[in-house]
């Protein structure tokens, strides 16, 4: 073969791979609108057999979207469907009834599972089946819809966990399954507990074939722990991933987030996140390249006055929390980029962040690993490697300023202190030399630092959704009072469910002495003319 | 005569113990009381303070436990001082400072609290201030807090107003308790 045969040939072979989906071409996918009820006696078999679905009919292919309830903790599934319309061409055709859709993907299931609506963690665990045998989960009212498609029946759990507890049943499960699922992702299946379930991010466990739980991290719940324990010590550490979410009925985030960043895997989404096996296939766009706004000009110095500086940043990563609300843009604020895993499985969503972004939005890393993780839980020879990932991320996501948070010992906001001891500051230096600085905590932190001019400073409020107004502005003032010299730098953690324009009408009732800033600003200025006391985790603290 | 002196020096103390006892029982403040959010300034993120105050007439314990949204979201601050003007100092435990969690300023491992505390002849108002240091962003500040915890008419009630050296603005921090049962 000639090399001008072979190069032809094989340009006629790879292209069509490398081929981004919007190149004028249009793609035929499906949507549905899902009912606002979650509840296992009321829509949740449907909403349980639809995203099992979801997951088999994108298998190979984005194929089928959901545009979620309004409520829908991620709230952006319509305009994200309208952006994908947009950007890669895809042209929706609305299912109206779950027998319709299934007969549209009848061709990408293989059976169905039979969940037993009288015990709740059965589902859980149909999920697990829904990807191994590749079938739809179903409850016993649903079984004629699928027999109607000629589906086969892989699995019946009615009756069949009566009276066991979650760790009986997880056990079996694990003893029936995991040999069989794959190693490199977990799905928690936790949340609303109770009578509801938010399956939200089952598609993506089914589509990668999961193992599904929602095991107690707590180490007092001593079986449960030792099962979860043992499950993610057989995932490799830096490469597997957790999906999903803790159970609120069982544990706490820092007990999940804990266990997790000792087994050195990374965390993605909720378990509310929706849509992922259809947007996971999706590409960056051609030429695409993730550029921030920037606020410093080089070259230019930025001499802070006798004031107080104050910049805001959302909680919670980007997806949740304010991201749609009109009133952004109107003034400087910060944007977590928790989810950075979603560079290698949904880089289209990271895409439409930066696309849609204002000159005021300024993204940062985050959140102590290249997802959530807490630095103290780490085992020390995996620190410096979960960092170097660190900053791999924020080169490709063109970033210069680190959040850092830790409950490692189960402190937050309320109890506990969550502050870091110095070597782990000397390893965020260390293998962030690009930063410019850093950010910790989640409610107020007490760690600071400035090296070489990269502060590391902590959140010094936590502005929570419910805080009154004139509570908040008096905190502030009051901080102001308690930190007397000038230039003062505060760092406010807004929650993601405190509107915009909320927090801009705090901010314009303090007062000239304070001026709201970009956090890039902040940090460029705070490492020019330090005001903060150096502190770390004080020895015989936890 | 012998007999008399005996019977005297018997029932004296036993007679004083009792109007001390009287006087323990009958200072309305003690007691177990819960706050009314509806009727107090904002203590978010807390969901729920409940007060305890208990004494023996020259030394008073008031504790205040505040609880979160789950059952690892507690704090308790407890501290016991004589009620008779003399200044006590406090050790208080290192953490967030319980003014307000959601401000970045702590407990050092070193803060104690200078407490003066003062019951009224009523015994139906309690003054306590304090004053203690605190670290914050910056180092450390002095921060003096007064307390009145007043009984109201009804006695079902207790009223507890704080003025706090760093705060200037804002709604007055007043906090409306009801009395409970344990």
């Amino acid at each position: 073969m000639s090399i001008v045969r072979y190069v032809f040939l094989s340009m006629f072979l790879i292209l069509p791979l490398q081929l981004p989906l919007h190149s004028g071409q249009t793609r035929h996918a499906y949507f549905m609108q899902l009912p606002d009820n979650w509840e296992i006696n009321g829509q949740l078999p449907t909403q349980a057999f639809l995203v099992s679905l979801q997951g088999l009919a994108n298998d190979g292919a984005p194929r089928l979207y959901f545009c979620y309830p309004k409520n829908w903790p991620y709230g952006y599934t319509k305009n994200l469907k309208e952006y994908y319309e947009k950007t890669y061409g895809f042209d929706f055709k609305e299912l109206l009834r779950p027998e319709d859709a299934l007969h549209t993907f009848r061709d990408h299931v293989k059976g169905y599972v039979v969940w037993d609506p009288a015990v709740r963690t059965s589902l859980t665990v149909a999920f697990t089946v829904a990807g191994l045998g590749r079938a739809v989960v179903v409850s016993p009212d649903q079984i004629p819809m699928a027999e109607h498609e000629g589906l086969q029946k892989v699995e019946d759990f009615r009756g069949k966990f009566q009276g066991k507890s979650d760790y009986e049943i997880y056990t079996w499960a694990f003893t029936q399954y995991w040999h069989r699922c794959s190693h490199e992702f977990l799905t928690y299946m936790g949340g609303v507990a109770g009578n509801s379930m938010q399956p939200g991010i089952a598609d993506l466990g089914i589509y990668h074939r999961s193992f599904f739980t929602d095991l107690s991290c707590d180490p007092k719940d001593t079986i449960e722990y030792a099962l979860a324990d043992k499950i993610m010590g057989q995932m490799k550490p830096m490469t597997s991933f957790v999906l999903g979410w803790h159970s609120y009925a069982k544990d706490l985030e820092a007990m999940y987030i804990t266990l997790i960043s000792k087994h050195v895997l990374r965390q993605e989404g909720l378990n509310t996140w929706p849509n992922m096996s259809f947007t996971t296939q999706l590409s960056l766009t051609p030429g695409f390249k993730f550029k921030n706004h920037h606020n410093i000009v080089p070259g230019q110095k930025y001499v802070p006055e006798k004031k107080v500086y104050i910049a805001c940043v959302q909680t919670d990563g980007l997806g949740l929390g304010a991201w749609l609300d009109p009133d952004r843009g109107t003034f400087p604020y910060t944007w977590e980029t928790t989810d950075g895993n979603s560079l290698i499985h949904a880089p289209a969503l990271f895409e439409y962040f930066y696309t849609t972004a204002t000159p005021n939005d300024y993204f940062i890393g985050a959140l102590s690993g290249p997802s959530y993780m807490y630095p103290r839980a780490i085992p020390a020879e995996y620190l410096p490697k979960v960092i170097a990932m660190n900053r791999d991320l924020m080169k490709s996501l063109d970033l210069r300023i680190y959040g850092i948070m830790e409950r490692s010992h189960f402190g937050d906001r309320y109890v506990g202190n969550t502050n870091l001891p110095k070597g782990i500051v000397d390893a965020y230096y260390e293998g962030l030399p690009e930063a410019i600085g850093f950010i910790f905590g989640y409610g107020p932190g007490h760690t600071y630092e400035v090296r070489n001019h990269a502060p590391f400073l902590s959140y010094d409020y936590y502005l929570s959704a419910e805080r009154p107004a004139e509570d908040a502005i008096a905190d502030l003032k009051e901080l102001a009072v308690m930190n007397p010299k000038r230039p003062y730098y505060l760092v406010m953690h807004v929650r993601e469910t405190s509107g915009i324009n909320r927090v801009s009408g705090i901010l314009k009732q303090l007062g000239p002495e304070f001026e709201v800033v970009p956090l890039d600003i902040l940090m460029k200025m705070a490492g020019e003319d330090p005001t903060f006391k150096t502190r770390y985790l004080e020895e015989g603290l936890q | 005569m012998k007999g008399q002196i005996a019977f005297v020096s018997i029932a004296a103390p036993l007679f004083c113990l009792l109007l001390l006892s009287c006087g323990r029982d009958s200072n309305r403040l003690y007691g177990h009381w819960k706050l009314l959010p509806g009727k107090s300034v904002s203590i978010d993120p807390w969901a729920d303070l409940v007060l305890d105050i208990h004494g023996d007439g020259t030394h008073v314990t008031i504790v205040k436990r505040y609880s979160g949204g789950n059952t690892h979201d507690r704090r308790v601050d407890s501290m016991t001082v004589n009620t008779e003007g003399n200044e006590e100092i406090v050790p208080i435990p290192p953490g967030r400072w319980l003014g307000e969690v959601s401000m970045g300023i702590y407990y050092g491992p070193e803060t104690k609290r200078h407490v003066l505390a003062r019951m009224s002849d009523s015994n139906n108002e309690m003054h306590i201030d304090t004053r203690e240091t605190l670290e914050t962003a910056q180092g450390e500040t002095d921060v003096e807090v007064k307390e009145t915890y007043a009984l109201v008419s009804d006695g079902s009630t207790v009223q507890l107003s704080e003025n706090r050296s760093t705060r200037r603005s804002g709604p007055p921090l007043t906090y409306t308790f009801t009395r409970a049962t344990q």
